[in-house]
């Protein structure tokens, strides 16, 4: 797969945004890009959910490049809550199918690792799948790096 | 290029507002950048591990004062949770103790740090075992510590401090406890650990022989750094820093110091520590007659917790009298030494032996009865103050045909260190039990 990487954004850098609703894996993420100096050439957001993502891709001032996005997580259903992996597909499905959105490159990171979850994610047009337990510091460093090597 | 660490205006209390209130970090600005190999040197007690706890994440939250800057964030506004996943991956600490967990494998001990953070067991054991190779380990993968020598356990220390691939390695004093061989692998690994990774490795040592590689050292003492000075990448370094700094780090006492300091230890056998301390600080008052005969007296006999020195009263006044005869002959501290081999309440000679026997305590190397002589009578030499710190460790140096001791540079300094820091203020923690 191939992932561009835009240059044009007013600060010069990759925009990624992390959606997740775990406090912790948001912490990790942020880190990992503070202290492996990442910040330099990647701006990352972060969202908690699928609402606050939306609210950020909407808006083409804060539109993501790449989007890291989990698929476990809680989404408003009528009147209730549901914690699922339907709300991560739901956003992939929602990105994947607006024309609007057809450049941003998403890679899901989650905590699932089976094949259906995959060939799922693959269906809908996610362009990585990344398992978190898999993913020590380095690797994500390794990754993210890649990101901008294949301009 | 921003600094990968900045401290500003750092000030850092223990115990703030206690009677035992120490200010450990003075008005502290520091700038460590990335890929700088650096020291923080001193004598025990000047700050540097406060230091060290700070750009760890640890109490960074009671700065009385000033900001701690890791790569433009500042650390001190963490929240907890923040300050946990910044010292699982932004920091890796090697200790002096090697700090392992008994009960499980080298393996385990090294995955530990990934396992927290929610890593699989086929990718934490295929990164450790890859560290371990590395380190020349692999093949003690599944022994348990207490099966290790201490080389071996301060390299799986080492391995564990990278598992988690931190930016910043720091080692906090650690040769503690190796012999050379073992003492200059772990020297080599953390120059390989900065030239090849680029990591940025903090350490920090009392002993100039471990400076020889790094790039920049910073001289502390009394919570402040006095002095910071770029290596130009040779040996000579150490050897020049202990010459033009050692005295600095390492003064020599007025005489009625060091004089209260002997006697103190000597008078009070068998005392704690503190009640030794606080003795001496009334001696040397005494001494410089700042207080009277009368007050001191009443000091040595008022009990410890209202603030005195809790001797019997007998004893308070046997060692009250025979301070207030030595200051009225003027005797001179070799007087002193000659009257208390005298008494038989004051053996020197054992007193010295003593002393001798905890100075060699951690060393490994074999010292035949004539280095024991020898070693006695610059002892006392020095506890007298006949010979300062310097000739002290020449002498300690020297090849014994030239009727020195024959140490290695690296035994003498530790050894002198250690004698200097019972010599020195605050002997809290190196004095030795009852001397």
């Amino acid at each position: 797969m191939s992932i561009s990487v835009f240059v044009d954004t007013p600060t010069n850098k990759t925009k990624i945004l992390l959606v997740d609703d775990n406090e912790i894996i948001r912490i990790f993420f942020r880190d990992v890009f503070w202290l492996h100096g990442l910040d330099d050439n990647f701006d990352l957001k972060l969202a908690s959910g699928v609402e606050e993502a939306q609210k950020i891709i909407q808006d083409p001032s804060t539109r993501p490049d790449i989007i890291f996005l989990d698929l476990v997580m809680p989404m408003k259903k009528g009147e209730t809550t549901v914690t699922s992996s339907e709300a991560g597909f739901f956003l992939l499905k929602e990105i994947k199918e607006n024309p609007a959105y057809k450049n941003i490159k998403v890679i899901i990171f989650s905590s699932y690792s089976d094949k259906g979850s995959m060939d799922q994610a693959k269906k809908a047009g996610a362009d990585m799948f990344l398992t978190k337990e898999e993913h020590l510091p380095q690797d994500l460093v390794r990754v993210v790096e890649g990101l901008t090597k294949k301009t | 290029m921003n600094p990968i660490i900045k401290l500003e205006n750092v000030n850092f209390y223990y115990d703030k507002g206690k009677p035992s209130e120490v200010w450990a970090l003075k008005n502290t600005d520091l700038e460590i950048y990335k890929g700088d190999y650096v020291a923080f040197f001193g004598p025990s007690g000047c700050g540097k591990t406060t230091l060290l706890y700070l750009i760890s994440g640890i109490e960074v939250g009671k700065l009385e004062t000033g900001r701690a800057l890791i790569n433009g964030r500042d650390i001190t506004q963490l929240s907890k949770k923040e300050l946990a996943i910044f010292r699982q991956i932004g920091i890796g600490i090697i200790f002096q103790q090697f700090n392992l967990i008994p009960s499980i494998s080298v393996l385990d001990n090294v995955s530990l740090p990934m396992a927290f953070l929610g890593i699989s067991l086929s990718r934490r054991t295929e990164e450790t075992l890859r560290l371990l190779e590395r380190l020349d380990i692999k093949h003690l993968a599944n022994r348990f510590p207490h099966e290790l020598s201490g080389g071996q356990q301060q390299r799986v220390g080492i391995a564990r401090a990278l598992a988690n691939n931190p930016p910043i390695i720091i080692a906090d004093e650690p040769l503690g406890n190796l012999d050379s061989e073992n003492a200059n692998k772990v020297l080599e690994f953390l120059k390989e650990l900065n030239e090849k990774d680029g990591r940025t490795v903090i350490m920090v040592t009392h002993e100039a022989w471990s400076l020889k590689d790094v790039k920049k050292i910073f001289y502390m003492k009394d919570g402040e750094i006095i002095q910071t000075e770029e290596s130009r990448g040779s040996q000579a370094v150490a050897k020049s820093l202990s010459s033009k700094l050692y005295k600095e780090l390492f003064p020599e006492l007025p005489a009625s110091e060091v004089m209260a300091k002997s006697l103190s230890h000597l008078f009070l056998r068998g005392y704690s520590v503190d009640e030794i301390k606080r003795f001496e600080f009334f001696l040397s008052q005494r001494f410089s007659n700042k207080i009277d005969a009368d007050i001191f007296m009443k000091v040595l006999d008022r009990p410890y917790k209202e603030g005195g020195v809790g001797l019997w009263k007998t004893k308070a006044l046997k060692v009250a009298k025979w301070t207030e005869e030595l200051i009225a002959s003027k005797k001179q501290i070799e007087d002193i030494y000659k009257e208390l081999e005298a008494r038989p309440e004051t053996p020197i000679y054992e007193e010295i032996r003593r002393i001798r026997d905890w100075l060699l305590e951690e060393y490994k190397g074999k010292i035949s009865e004539l280095q024991k002589i020898r070693l006695d009578e610059i002892l006392s030499e020095r506890i007298r103050n006949i010979i300062t710190a310097d000739n002290f460790i020449s002498i300690l140096n020297l090849p014994k045909n030239q009727f020195g001791i024959g140490l290695s540079f690296r035994s003498a300094h530790r050894i002198s260190e250690k004698l200097e820091s019972i010599l020195e203020k605050d002997n809290s923690e190196l004095t030795p039990k009852g001397a």
